[in-house]
Parts: C-alpha cells; structure tokens; sequence
C-alpha cells in the first residue's frame, strides 16, 4: 500500500488520483471521530471538509506533515476545540442524543433497543469527562490508536495521556455502575424486568 | 519502574473492562456517496495546487534519518537484565581465560564473543516486532534502520567488553601481546557480523541469522584444522597474518556500511 507521505507528495504535485485515493482513505476515520467529539453528524462534516482544507492549503505551500494520519486528527481536534469554544456552539441546542443508531438488520427490535439505551448511557456519561479525556477515549477506542499515537496528535506527554486515560475510564466505570444499579433498582418488583445490555455484557 | 509497570497493568485491565461498554456507542459511516460529495467540494482548493508556482518540497520538520540519534534512542531498548546478563558473560569469559595459556585464550575469545554477537542478535530480533511497530508508525525511520542500530549497539557492547576483557589479560597472563590477541578475535567477530547486516538486509532476518551461524562455524573449523594440519602445508608470518585480520577487519566493516546504505531504503518490515 502506498504511503501517506507518497500520496501527499503526489498530491502537491496536483495528482488527481493521489488526491482521491487520500481523501477516501481518510473521509471515513475521521468523520466518525469529529462525530463522536461532536456528536452532531453534520457538524463533523464541517469539520472533515476544514480539516482536508487546511491540508490542502498545506500542501500548496508545499509542506508536507512530517506524520500524515497524526497531522489529521491533530487538526480535526483543534478545529473542535475552537467550535466547542464559539458562541454558535454556545447558542446551539445541543440535545442530539436521539440521533439514530446504525441500524443492523440482523438485530432484533429488542437488541436494537437494548443498544439505543445502552448508548445514550454512553453518550450521557461522556458528558462527566473534560475535552481532553473525551478526546484520549475516543481515539483510544473508536481509532484504535496506540498511546504514544494519541499523545502525539494531542501534543501531550505519554504519561499525561495515560493518566488521563485511566481518570476518564475510572469515571465513566462509575457513572455507567450507578446507572446499572439506579436502572436495577426502578426494575425491582415488576414482573418483567428487561436484562440489560450493559450487565449481561461482561 | 515496578510501580510504572502496575499502573499500566492496572490501566489496561480497566481498558479490557470497558471495552464492551465502549461498544454501544456506534456512529454512522459517510458513505461513497459522501466521500464523493467532499471530493467535490474540496476540488476546487485541489486545483490551486496545481496552478502554484513550482516551489521545492519543504518537508515539515522532517529530519534526514540519524543513524547516530536512532543509536541513542535505542540504547534504552535493552532492558538492565540484558547489559547485566552481557557483562556476566564477559566477566566469566575473561577470569576463565585468565587462568590458561595465551593460545587457549585466544581460542575461548574467537569462540565466545561471535557467539555472544549471535545470541545479541537473535535476541533483538525476538523482541524487535510490538516496540518496532509503534516506533514505525511514530517516526520517519524506516524500519531496517532500526533493526541495524539495535544491532550495532549489540556488536559495540561486545568489542568494548572484549576490548576491557583484553586489557585486564594482558595484565594476568603471561606472553600476552595485546594488539594481535586484538585481532586474533575482532577480525572473525566483524567478519561474522558484516555477513549477518549484509545478507540480512538482503534477504531477510532468517536468512542473515542462518548465514552467521554458518560463517561462524565454518571459521572456528578452518582454524582448528589450520591449527592441526596447517601449519605443515602452509605458513603465515606474523606480519602475514595481521595483513590477513586486518582485511578481514576492513571487509567486515564494508559490508556493516552496505547494510547501513540498503537499510537507508528499505520501507517495508522483513522476516
């Protein structure tokens, strides 16, 4: 497979096909990760398409990020730093849980409901962290991104990512526990208690 | 460092936790159609690159690959059991040595510090693949190069070793003459070590351990039978013998340089 940094020389040299092969090889990866930061589709995509910009505008003054996919996510998260900060993210209503769940078709009604319960618990929880420990969460577990990956996009040491990492999944452990035993507790006495996803899980 | 150690085991049980939880949490993929919608938007900003002065590549803080920064680098790749378990070695070799005759001496060097080297190699190749795949995706090194400077650490740490080892013979042993014991041990050391980086970054890391194991015996039986039939047949001054260590010594260092230049454009891992 061809490099990053080999698309994006092509890519300064005004290659159309490096230009393609490069946006859809990272359209995708970083659209779910602004969604996710954002938790509003169409806003990410306001984001994917600043982000490939900035990256454009880059290349036109022929530099080159040392580190492509770091350089990516590095300035996706800047630009959602910048937007959780404007006064448009202030004055939006930012009630999108309800936004729908991928649907899986072999699931059941029951199975998909579980899931729709079980990640607005997720998205309600992620509310309890910082920017920057909701951040280091999602690249660790949505991106799949090694530690030391994460610390460079961040810009921040190893350790600090670690022990962010650690606080952030402590906390969301505790928030999503009270809301098993609250969820428990409510269920206690009625003849049908749903089993939930999150208890039967693990 | 122990508690370092628990903390991050203790991180990673926390992660496996809540892995699944992690789960639920599905978002949706922009699909072709979308990436289609961004390749058009983003065309025209495409196109000015195209209509821009033509300009040199600045690489953005790139640095040309440092042979000698990736020396430093992976220096701490080693843990302390393995400088520890080396210097042993070396401690043992040399207050055994101390006690025979010089040829004896000589013998047990030619055997032992090739042999080290191997094992250093073997070992580094072992444990080279989860830490080379992050230093990999982290720095603009290409990986080769990483592999020869860990190896390079290896075969500095046993000529230093072997060197001090040396110098304290010379003080314990009788008839000792320093500089051709020297040779009498560098000389099959760095010729073995040359053909291991040379065939290695040529055909592989099996290949290049195979090639030295099988140099390695091939030398220590040439000299044995030199040493019982040889002499007979043919003999070497001792002028003719340093001419002959010393080039050795020369080639050795030759094919380490080629491996350094093929590391330099190797972009892909290697078995």
């Amino acid at each position: 497979m061809i490099s990053d940094e080999r698309l994006l020389e092509q890519m300064a040299e005004g290659d159309q096909a490096a230009f393609e092969a490069f946006v859809h090889r990272y359209h995708v990866p970083i659209h779910q990760y602004t969604e996710r930061l954002l938790k509003d589709s169409k806003k990410a995509e306001d984001v994917v398409q600043e982000t490939f910009i900035r990256l454009l505008k880059q290349l036109k003054s022929k530099q080159i990020p040392t580190y492509p996919k770091a350089w990516l996510y590095r300035v996706a998260s800047n630009i959602c730093k910048d937007y959780w900060r404007s006064a448009q993210y202030r004055s939006e209503d930012t009630a999108k849980e309800e936004m729908p769940v991928t649907v899986d078709q072999q699931a059941s009604v029951i199975e998909i409901y579980e899931r729709q319960e079980t990640r607005k618990e997720m998205l309600a929880s992620l509310k309890n962290l910082s920017e920057s420990q909701q951040q280091i969460v999602t690249l660790r577990f949505y991106q799949d991104m090694k530690l030391k990956e994460i610390a460079d996009i961040l810009d921040l040491p190893l350790g600090t990512v670690k022990s962010n990492l650690f606080h952030a999944l402590k906390k969301l452990k505790g928030v999503l526990s009270k809301e098993v035993e609250k969820e428990a507790a409510n269920n206690e006495g009625t003849t049908q208690s749903r089993p939930r996803a999150v208890s039967t899980r693990r | 460092m122990k508690e370092q150690h628990n903390q991050d085991q203790e991180l990673y049980q926390l992660e496996d936790e809540m892995k699944d939880m992690f789960s639920s949490y599905v978002v949706k993929s922009p699909s072709s159609q979308d990436t289609k919608a961004l390749l058009a938007a983003l065309q025209p900003t495409f196109n000015e690159i195209a209509s821009s002065p033509e300009e040199e590549f600045r690489q953005e803080s790139i640095q040309p690959p440092s042979f000698l920064s990736q020396l430093k680098a992976q220096i701490s790749f080693y843990q302390w059991h393995f400088w520890v378990t080396s210097t042993l070695i070396f401690v043992m070799l040399t207050l055994f040595s101390s006690n025979v005759y010089v040829t004896e001496a000589t013998q047990f060097y030619q055997f032992a510090i090739p042999l080290s080297m191997l094992v250093g190699v073997f070992y580094t190749y072992q444990t080279w693949n989860k830490q080379m795949r992050i230093i990999e995706s982290i720095t603009p090194f290409p990986p080769a190069l990483l592999l020869l400077s860990r190896m390079v650490i290896i075969l500095a740490m046993n000529i230093l070793m072997g060197i001090i080892g040396s110098f304290y013979l010379s003080f314990k042993v009788q008839h000792f003459e320093l500089l051709p014991f020297l040779l009498d041990w560098i000389a099959p050391a760095m010729l073995i070590y040359g053909m291991i980086a040379y065939v290695m970054m040529r055909k592989g890391v099996k290949f290049g351990l195979g090639f030295g194991i099988a140099a390695w015996i091939v030398l220590m039986v040439a000299g044995a039978i030199y040493q019982t039939h040889g002499y007979a047949l043919i003999q070497f001054s001792h002028s003719q013998v340093a001419g002959i260590q010393t080039f050795l010594v020369t080639l050795g260092l030759f094919l380490l340089f080629l491996a350094y230049k093929k590391s330099l454009k190797l972009q892909t891992m290697f078995r």
